[in-house]
């Protein structure tokens, strides 16, 4: 058997004479661990220094490893028991069911008292003795070999009892936070699970937590989840589609630590959008430096025209305060920046992007009683943290939010332009309120993530872009039998050149389309009289000059220059909510998409960079 | 009074870390000028000589710096060049330091930020302003601070070691004062036993 020594100059003497004594199977390496320097400022911390250094240490080769409770000066941190967890939970060097044995006058009572590794000490292949002399140490030995059990795999129950017990290991203090232990697991597991292609993994910043014992735990713990293992060949890639050009902000006090190079690859590199990042997170400013200089950020000319900020909600110290997890509130400096984001333009799109594990109640509660935070219509992503215990399936719905996140605020960037319109256009009109709160209720309701999909807010969106272009036109333009005018000055003949298609349903006559000829019409393109209509035909008329969505026609094409097909959107709106104004049915064709891409973005736009100029 | 000074980047850290009474007490102190509690030690700390970190650290006792201002300013090598040569005591906090550890005799401390903002910190400065010696080991292990020594001399005596150095052995006797000459590993054992009941695992 190969057994392996490791000690600190502080083993009995008789333990380095074993090999004379010891027979031909018997082989005995010894390593002299020397972990901290005389020097407190620049000593390596002692997981860097152990896994750095026994990495190349090819531990799979020895049968047993030998060592002292402890490596360091300061006795009772009882290094040697962390030496022993690093083998057992460093997958790469392979000796997870190495025996080992401790040496020393210490009682396994005492080491329990005193440490919280103490309890590996009660787990498989983990022996101890106080002997010293040669023979008894060759025959523990012999016995160990004999009687250790081979092979435990980390699927096994062993491995499993083995990691119950070590949940006594406590995180480090900069990472006692939620926030940061997620943020550091997180970017670690996204590296590993996506394919990355011919660019290889992203380049990450240089991190210490990948080394430490806390991390390595938390990593031996998600895996007993990933039955079987993830390959190569069933990773995937990590593209948000349909977001090519598209600018994005990336607003994060860790950006630094590994966010701003991953989400610089899947955005960038992956995707072709652009990303830039808020590099304004000095740890010593105040919580008031630190949201000025992060608005003066967004604020600046340079970082304009941006399609989608992506915003962590807790951007400072201040905002891990002893109700951290309890509560998401208006306080916190992420959600002071996505205020101010809004109020820049309630268009800009946001997506939450934290490590906040509340995040999906707030969103459930995003009623009226949250409305102090306006954050309507926005998106939401959680970074994964360990405590999920998450596979490698489950990591992907996570990424999954994200880029459903941001390809939903890539897709609405364009409600920025919209306000900004809306907003010149209202300065215009200054005392027309009722006009305005028909186009900001679209816009709220356009931007929600759910409700827009769903029936009863489709229809309300609708009616309230319906209503805009109506009580626009109504009130602007009047129209005689053979003209249009706009405020008293004419703007066009419209007598004869206009035919409507139209169907007699019941004892309404609805408008179905339109047809326009600057020439005019000849008589023989209209029938004489809608009268003369059974109930389901329909037939070309000329318009009544009476009926409302005769001005609204005529003003749309004469005035407002929208094509016919254009107008037919419009009629094709006004038809179908005539429908379920009457009927109560639901506005089949109407969909989401058309009223933002047909109505909104060309008739409503259209009327008010006409009428703003 | 002793004089405790504290260098932390991140002001807000010991808020975090304390509870409330404990950071209440902590300013108590500061306003009583037991401890002062800075940023950084100059505005351009990066250009800091030895010399000049003598002059600015000479009315304190104890200093207590994050490692990561050290880093930043790159302040490191001058830095353990000063302790070296000064009977100052330092702690050396960080929030990565996984194992705590003490160097030059025991005054010096490298330690995990989230041990170095607990209320034993309030403790120590409260012995300092009473003109109590400083002791990083009874900083860290409080009323148990003889248990490592104890621990460790016992474990060199195991090995037959004894301590190779005989100025390190009369440091440690004189440390933990034993009543007898005659220091065995029984008489050891006795000791810690007594000593062990009184430790509290944090």
């Amino acid at each position: 058997m190969n057994v392996l020594i490791l000690h600190n100059n502080n083993l009995p003497e008789s333990i380095f004479g074993l090999d004379q004594l010891a027979n031909k199977d018997t082989q005995l390496f010894e390593i002299d661990i020397k972990p901290l320097s005389e020097r407190p400022t620049d000593r390596k911390d002692f997981d860097v220094f152990v896994s750095e250094s026994m990495s190349s240490l090819e531990l799979k080769r020895y049968n047993l490893i030998v060592m002292p409770f402890n490596f360091t000066e300061t006795y009772m941190e009882y290094t040697g028991l962390r030496v022993a967890a690093h083998i057992r939970l460093t997958k790469e060097w392979d000796a997870q069911s190495c025996p080992i044995l401790f040496l020393g006058r210490d009682s396994i009572e005492e080491i329990t008292r005193f440490s919280s590794l103490g309890e590996i000490l009660n787990t498989f292949n983990i022996f101890c003795s106080q002997k010293k002399d040669q023979e008894s140490l060759l025959n523990i030995f012999k016995w160990i070999d004999k009687n250790s059990y081979k092979n435990v795999s980390t699927e096994s129950p062993l491995f499993h009892s083995f990691l119950d017990r070590m949940q006594m290991i406590p995180a480090p203090s900069n990472y006692a936070t939620h926030h940061s232990v997620a943020n550091e697991w997180a970017i670690m597991r996204w590296c590993e699970i996506f394919n990355w292609g011919r660019l290889g993994k992203p380049e990450m910043p240089e991190s210490d937590f990948p080394n430490m014992l806390y991390f390595k735990y938390l990593k031996a713990k998600a895996g007993v989840r990933e039955q079987p293992p993830k390959r190569d060949k069933n990773k995937r890639n990590a593209l948000i589609p349909n977001i090519k050009g598209r600018k994005i902000m990336l607003i994060d006090d860790e950006h630094n630590k590994g966010w701003y190079a991953l989400l610089k690859r899947i955005i960038e590199d992956e995707s072709g959008a652009i990303l830039i990042k808020c590099e304004e997170f000095d740890k010593s400013k105040t919580k008031e430096v630190l949201k000025k200089d992060i608005q003066k950020f967004i604020s600046d000319p340079e970082n304009k025209d941006i399609d989608c900020y992506i915003v962590d909600l807790r951007l400072h110290d201040d905002d891990f305060n002893s109700n951290y997890d309890n509560t998401i509130n208006s306080e916190l400096t992420g959600i002071q920046i996505i205020n101010f984001i809004k109020g820049l333009n309630p268009g800009n799109q946001v997506v939450y992007f934290t490590a906040s594990n509340k995040i999906w109640n707030f969103k459930k509660n995003d009623d009226d009683s949250n409305k102090t935070l306006k954050i309507i219509g926005d998106n939401f992503a959680i970074k994964e943290s360990p405590e999920q215990n998450l596979t490698t399936q489950e990591s992907y719905k996570y990424f999954d939010q994200l880029v459903s996140a941001i390809q939903h605020a890539c897709k609405m960037h364009n409600l920025k332009i919209n306000y900004s319109k809306i907003v010149e256009f209202k300065e215009k009109c200054k005392n027309d309120e009722i006009r305005f709160s028909k186009i900001d209720l679209y816009n709220r309701l356009i931007a929600l993530n759910d409700g827009i999909r769903s029936g009863d807010l489709v229809d309300s969106a609708a009616l309230s872009l319906s209503s805009f272009i109506e009580s626009h036109i109504e009130e602007v333009f009047e129209l005689s039998n053979d003209s249009l005018s706009k405020n008293g000055e004419q703007k066009g003949y419209w007598h004869n050149k206009f035919k409507f298609n139209v169907k007699k349903e019941g004892k309404h006559f609805n408008v179905l389309s339109m047809d326009y000829s600057k020439d005019g019409l000849r008589a023989k393109d209209c029938s004489p009289s809608r009268i003369l209509l059974n109930d389901g035909e329909s037939d070309w008329f000329y318009p009544n000059p009476q009926s409302p969505i005769t001005k609204i026609v005529v003003a749309l094409k004469l005035y407002y220059d929208f094509s016919n097909d254009t107008i037919n959107d419009y009629i094709q709106l006004k038809s179908e909510r005539n429908k379920n104004i009457a009927h109560g049915s639901e506005l089949s064709s109407i969909t989401v998409e058309f009223l933002q891409n047909k109505i909104f973005n060309i008739i409503v736009i259209g009327i008010l960079n006409k009428d703003i100029q | 009074m002793y004089k405790v000074l504290i260098v932390d980047d991140r002001l807000e850290r010991k808020k975090a870390l304390l509870d409330e009474d404990s950071f209440k007490s902590l300013k108590e102190f500061e306003r009583d000028g037991v401890i002062v509690i800075t940023s950084s030690l100059d505005d351009n700390a990066s250009l800091l000589t030895k010399e000049r970190i003598k002059e600015i650290l000479e009315p304190y006792r104890v200093i207590a710096i994050h490692r990561s201002w050290l880093l930043q300013n790159n302040l490191i090598n001058i830095f353990e060049e000063f302790i070296k040569d000064s009977d100052k005591f330092f702690i050396i906090f960080s929030g990565g330091t996984t194992t705590n550890g003490f160097s030059n005799n025991f005054r010096s401390l490298s330690i995990n930020a989230g041990k170095f903002y607990t209320s034993k910190l309030l403790d120590f400065i409260s012995d300092c302003e009473n003109d109590i010696e400083p002791s990083l080991l009874r900083f860290l292990y409080g009323d148990s601070w003889r248990l490592p020594l104890l621990l460790e001399y016992r474990h060199l005596l195991w090995c037959d070691q004894g301590l190779n150095n005989p100025e390190k052995e009369e440091q440690l006797r004189a440390l933990f004062m034993p009543d007898t000459e005659d220091v065995s590993i029984e008489y050891l054992n006795k000791q810690i036993e007594k000593e062990k009941f009184s430790y509290i695992l944090l």
